[in-house]
């Protein structure tokens, strides 16, 4: 019945396809209507778009933690619980066990897998560096660590994998522009250094033009607009001082307020 | 450490000097017979006169009281986990749970006695009826209510039914289980001294109930009184350990808990 075949190559990131994606919680409501688009291999894409708009519902569409209505969803050919294997996802608030410390945390999924204890110690730990955490906080519990700290466990947790999908939800939404900058960039440089499918849920447009490859804008729903952004890799954060990013910020910001007058949802930032 | 206990004990402690005050007021300027309110010095002279006596029915009132409240302990958490894996039978047996909390226990203790006889065992079975309740409601409570979006992360590394239980579950459960327990070592005496009230007279078993039973039927007043506070006084003393343990071994997950819940009021 799937006419997707699995990757041949699994090593590769996969490739997603939606198709007429329909959720709705109650009969009157739908939160997702008819929703389509693609996701190239090893591409960032940002879903963009105010709170309520059902960005987020598509994530965990994503990841198979939403049942659909009608429509289909395919993960490298595969359906999204299928595909949960090679994809990681990083929740809002950072998601930490408050009573493991980080190392504890960062190796959980590998000792849900029975990754016997020296395995995964040296892997949690090289994640953890990965994502720029010093060893002296790896014994700290979460209470301990700031916004940013905790953010950077989450995604290294997401990362001990070494997962070929990374779905993000508003990651960054709880931090500060500074901390939020300096993460865009740790995201960025992880993937230049491995590179995998990401999709990336987020309110804000600065943010998504400056991660994405490219940029899907929802409202009430639905995929509105979709943006290519041309910026060549790697990005640093002058690209945001830069004229052509303002106008792009810019032209997107237009089109969701011209959009959005014929909603009542003019919340993006 | 020290400092802070007494600035938080002075008030209380204020209150009840208030209160023994007023009772001498009361017995030496009312003409009450010492036989229905006899004076606070004479409840200490009578307790200290029978401190052998009172200190063994208190060590075997805590026996018996420890022995239901760790039976409760036990059998409470492992009906909750049967509780919180299976709605069914969640839905089948919670009715019945709530009953052990509305049962009348001085109804229910005579028929115990008959199945179980003049002992030790029925003294805790008591107990436990008395004090299983809040640790099988709060516990059950804690393992089903938990955070959505660490049930979605077991859900989406595959993690094992097994595994959701003892690794999230019951973990974060711990701040419940702890609220469960303060309620029941308080009841956990009372439902030993209510076993005794039962059980004691006549036999071995001269606890608090059996004293204050005995103490009562020859109009020792003072002494009835003095085991009255001994009884209080072991309470406090199940209510301290059970804080104990909360703020060391299962400290970290209550600490934990704690500041998770403050962060997330926050925002």
């Amino acid at each position: 019945m799937n006419p997707h075949p699995p990757d041949t190559e699994s090593a590769q990131p996969p490739k997603i396809e939606c198709s007429n994606v329909t959720v709705s919680f109650s009969d009157h409501q739908s939160v997702l209507r008819d929703l389509s688009f693609v996701v190239e291999p090893g591409r960032i894409v940002s879903l963009l778009g105010p709170s309520g708009c059902g960005k987020s519902t598509l994530l965990r569409c994503l990841a198979g933690l939403q049942s659909l209505q009608n429509g289909s969803i395919f993960i490298g050919g595969q359906s999204p619980t299928m595909a949960r294997p090679k994809m990681s996802y990083v929740f809002q608030d950072a998601g930490l066990l408050p009573w493991r410390n980080i190392l504890d945390n960062v190796g959980l999924p590998l000792e849900l897998e029975g990754t016997p204890t020296s395995i995964r110690r040296e892997r949690s730990e090289s994640s953890l560096h990965s994502v720029g955490l010093a060893h002296e906080h790896f014994r700290k519990y979460p209470s301990q660590l700031s916004g940013g700290m905790k953010m950077r466990a989450s995604i290294a947790r997401a990362l001990v994998k070494d997962p070929l999908l990374m779905l993000m939800d508003e990651p960054f939404a709880a931090l500060d522009d500074m901390l939020r900058s300096r993460l865009n960039e740790l995201l960025l440089g992880l993937h230049r250094r491995r590179t995998r499918t990401i999709v990336f849920v987020t309110h804000n447009i600065a943010e998504a033009v400056f991660l994405s490859h490219h940029v899907a804008m929802l409202i009430n729903g639905k995929i509105v607009r979709e943006v290519d952004v041309p910026f060549a890799q790697p990005r640093t954060s002058e690209l945001r001082s830069d004229p052509a990013f303002v106008q792009l910020c810019g032209e997107i910001a237009r089109s969701f307020a011209e959009l959005a007058e014929t909603t009542d949802q003019m919340e993006v930032v | 450490m020290i400092r802070r206990f007494w600035r938080n004990a002075w008030l209380p402690a204020s209150v009840l000097l208030i209160v023994i005050a007023a009772w001498q007021a009361i017995v030496t300027f009312t003409k009450i017979p010492p036989v229905v309110l006899p004076s606070p010095w004479s409840v200490v002279t009578e307790g200290w006169e029978r401190r052998e006596v009172l200190l063994r029915g208190t060590w075997i009132t805590a026996q018996e009281a420890f022995c239901g409240f760790a039976g409760s302990l036990v059998l409470g958490f492992l009906i909750a986990v049967v509780f919180s894996q299976s709605r069914r039978a969640r839905l089948a047996l919670y009715p019945y749970v709530i009953f052990l909390q509305t049962v009348p226990i001085v109804a229910i203790a005579p028929l115990l006695i008959i199945w179980s006889g003049y002992n030790f065992r029925t003294i805790v079975l008591v107990t436990m009826i008395v004090s299983i309740f809040p640790v099988i409601a709060n516990v059950t409570a804690g393992l089903i209510s938990v955070d959505r979006q660490l049930s979605d992360l077991f859900d989406l590394l595959g993690a094992s039914r097994w595994q959701v239980l003892t690794k999230l579950r019951m973990p974060s459960c711990i701040p419940s289980l702890v609220l469960g327990m303060r309620i029941s070592c308080g009841l956990a005496v009372v439902g030993s001294i209510i076993g005794e009230l039962f059980v004691g007279n006549g036999s071995s078993y001269e606890g608090l109930g059996t004293l204050m039973v005995k103490w009562q039927g020859r109009n020792w007043t003072a002494a009835l009184i003095a085991a009255i506070f001994a009884s209080t006084v072991l309470g406090i003393i199940f209510f301290g350990g059970v804080n104990l343990i909360a703020q060391t071994i299962l400290r970290r997950w209550i600490v934990a808990a704690q500041f998770e819940s403050d962060n997330r009021t926050r925002s």
